[in-house]
Formats: C-alpha cells, structure tokens, sequence
C-alpha cells in the first residue's frame, strides 16, 4: 500500500521560472516528478473553456442587437445597413423579444403546439448565437460558435465597418411575419413597439385593444376598418383626418361624415 | 480559440455594429464562463453577462489584438468577481456544492454534459486544494493566458508575489495530483 507522500521525495520540490512558464504554457519539460500530470491537469483546465456558449442575459442581448450611437466612441463611420441587414435585424428584434417574453422558454419545454414550437425555435436559433435548450424533441445541431465558427468577416474594406455579405449570422428559415401570425394576441401585445411596427397588418389587427393605442400614426393606416373601429374612443377622435373618414363606429366620425354625432364628444 | 478577422471584428464592435458584439461574445463567453466557475462564482452565467456588458460599454477605448482582448475580459471578470464577492460576502462555491449545478452546464446533448460537467468537477476537486489566490493567479495565466505582469496588474500584487503564488500553485497541484494517483 502506497501514501501520498511516499513519491515527494522523487520529485524535485521546486519548479524552476522556465519550468513553470512550459507547463503553463502546457509543455511539459520532464517525464518524471509528476510534471506530466500537472501538464495534463493544465490541459483539462483548458479543455473546460471549450464549454457551449452561455446564453446571454436579458441586458446583454438588447445591448448586442441595439446599435449604439457611433458619438460614444471613437470608431470609424458606419455605413447605412443594406436592404438585407434591414430585413435581419428585424427579424433579430423579434427573435429577441420573443425570447425576453418566455416563448422561447414555452418552445424548449415543447409547451407550444409543435408547428409553433419549432417556428419560434428556427427563428431564434437561427437569428442569434442562442441555442434552446431541449435536445430530445429535434435533432442535435451543431453549437454555434463553439468547436466550428461560422466563416469570419471577409476583410471589410477598412474605412467601412459593414457587415460582410456572408456574416456569421444566418437568416431564420422561418420569417417573421409566418411565425408572428402564429402568435397569440396576448404574445403579440407584449412585444415592444419596434417589433410592432415591423409586422403585417394582418397580424397587427389581432392585437388586443388596449395594445392598439400604443401603435404611432403611420402603423395605424395599415389597419382595418374594423380594427380602427375598436380603438378607444379618446384615441379615435384624435386620429388625422384621412383616418377619421375610415372610420364607421358611432362616438367620432368627422364632422362632415356624421355632424350630429360630434357634439357628445368634442364637448 | 482564435477569432479569424480579429481586427474588423473588434472595429465592428467598437462601432456599436450587432455582428461585432456577437461574435466576440461567441468566441470570448466560454472562456470567462469557465473563469468563474472554476473560481465558484455562484451564479457564472450571469456574471458573464455582467462581464461583457461592462467591456462592451468600454470597448470604444480598448486597443489591442486578440490576446490583449482576452487578457481584458478576464482581468474584468476577476474584478467583477471580486466585487461580487465582497458586496454579497459570499464566499466561492466549493467543488460539493458545484455537485448539485452540474445539470446546469448545458449544451443540448445529456450524455455530453454530463461528461463536460463531471470533468469540471474533477477539475475543481483538484483546485480547491490551492489557496484562493494561488487558484486565481493561475487560472488567469492558464485561461486568460496573462502574462506575470499583466497577471500582477489584475489582482493588484506585485510580479514577484505573483511569481510565487503560481510557482507554489504547481507545487500543491502536483502533490495533489500524486495524492489522487495513489488513493486507493
């Protein structure tokens, strides 16, 4: 039977400057005296750094999708986002919101009818560095950005920062508009104004009402008559007037539409 | 791990431009991750978090390539733990307690992380035989790969005492390693 200190004396009790820069440098100078052990521990120590990518917090994601003020820092000129990064951060927002409102979480657990779990899945997986974690319902995908990186940036020219036509972020298989149309009314009323404004009328006319007065002018013209009708009253009569005519519902059509009606409200 | 195109990543990010944040923090998280929790961080995902939020708020005046960058983010993870530690007087998680968190290091195959998280409990059995500033000085040599000096900088000791707290760090590492060769 052997002790732990029964080998001390075989080694060397002490390292020399070069002997421990090699072995942190994960070289290991000598087989004897328990050096290639330490080596090896080293080597582990590094191999856990090799861990997927932690999803990130709330905070972290708006910061990360939210271009800053190119003011705050001494960089370079960003030039205009092209059509398509347009359409990506779009559908990055919602990807995002999606997931600040715990759908995501609902998808991974597979509380969702499957065609919408693995719509909101697609989408968010494919729009950011974030993996659901739910391995038993589809198949195993690759970690992004873990053992394989997707192809860096393809040198951008230097006095432009753009994006590189192939960036490191794929498009979702899934568009917005398709997966938005799937959510419910009350999902859809949680996501913040800018996602909103990007989805189409269609979708927008399933927003509960109380959610519809949140909606700026330009969005409101995409929307049915009917939907306007549902507006609250103090929001209908403060509409311009192009949509004022739109409107059928009894409490504020413009003067020349329905004169009688109008004196109950403007007084 | 290496970032391709480092230089244009780092200027995307420093321009406040989405792709840049992103793939710096896809290429940088693991490493800070494995920092804290090796250092037993109670909460090291969110931590993480704190960490590049704090950089990418200062990333307009960083200069520097890719292994200053690395040397950046983990002198700030330290300095977060640091903080941490002292604002809530918590203590670091021992490697027992780090038992109970395994499933929490996830990756989307159970068999995989299962193996992943008993491997860094094996690491962190080990480690816990260092002092805490032994376990911190060489962490940030082997992972953050800082060199003394900027080592020294981070945890606010001179070279020389750096120098020795990583020189009996090996020490005590290989005895405990000779220790877990001979248990029974």
């Amino acid at each position: 039977m052997s002790y732990p200190h029964d080998y001390t004396d075989e080694m060397s009790d002490d390292f020399s400057e070069d002997d421990v820069e090699a072995l942190l440098a994960g070289r290991a100078t000598s087989v004897v005296g328990g050096q290639t052990d330490v080596t090896s521990f080293i080597g582990k120590i590094r191999a856990a750094s090799l861990c997927p990518v932690p999803a990130p917090s709330l905070s972290l994601r708006t910061m990360m999708l939210e271009a800053r003020p190119s003011s705050e820092l001494s960089a370079p000129a960003v030039v205009a986002p092209s059509p398509f990064m347009s359409r990506l951060s779009a559908r990055l927002a919602i990807a995002t919101a999606i997931a600040s409102i715990g759908l995501t979480g609902a998808a991974a657990a597979d509380l969702l009818p499957g065609p919408v779990g693995r719509a909101v899945v697609t989408v968010v997986e494919g729009a950011t560095p974030f993996q659901l974690p739910d391995a038993s319902t589809r198949p195993q995908r690759e970690m992004v950005g873990e053992q394989t990186p997707p192809p860096a940036p393809a040198d951008p020219p230097p006095s432009t920062v753009g994006p590189p036509e192939r960036g490191p972020i794929t498009p979702p298989a899934v568009n917005s508009a398709e997966m938005s149309s799937r959510m419910p009314a009350a999902e859809l009323a949680k996501l913040p104004i800018e996602v909103l404004r990007t989805l189409p009328p269609g979708t927008l006319d399933r927003l509960p009402t109380e959610s519809l007065g949140r909606l700026p002018t330009e969005t409101l013209r995409s929307l049915s008559t009917e939907t306007l009708n549902r507006l609250p009253a103090e929001i209908r009569c403060a509409l311009p007037t192009d949509l004022l005519s739109r409107l059928t519902a009894e409490g504020c059509r413009p003067p020349t539409q329905a004169p009688g009606l109008l004196p109950t409200i403007v007084r | 791990m290496t970032v391709e195109g480092f230089e244009a990543v780092l200027a995307a990010a420093q321009s406040g431009v989405p792709w840049g944040f992103e793939r710096l923090y896809r290429s940088f998280a693991p490493t800070v991750l494995t920092y804290l929790r090796l250092q037993g961080a109670h909460d090291p995902e969110d931590l993480t978090s704190e960490v590049f939020l704090g950089a990418f708020t200062g990333i307009g005046s960083f200069e520097g390539g890719e292994i200053q960058f690395r040397a950046w983010l983990l002198t700030i993870a330290h300095r977060r733990l640091v903080d941490y530690w002292r604002r809530a007087a918590v203590r670091p998680r021992t490697a027992s307690a780090e038992t109970a968190r395994l499933e929490q290091v996830h990756g989307g195959d159970a068999e995989e992380d299962a193996l992943r998280g008993l491997e860094l409990e094996d690491v962190r059995q080990v480690l816990d035989g260092l002092t805490e500033d032994q376990r911190q000085v060489l962490l940030l040599r082997i992972l953050g790969e800082l060199t003394v000096d900027q080592v020294a900088q981070a945890v606010g000791k001179p070279a020389t005492a750096v120098k020795a707290l990583q020189r009996r760090g090996l020490q005590a590492l290989r005895r405990q390693l000779a220790t877990e060769v001979v248990s029974p």
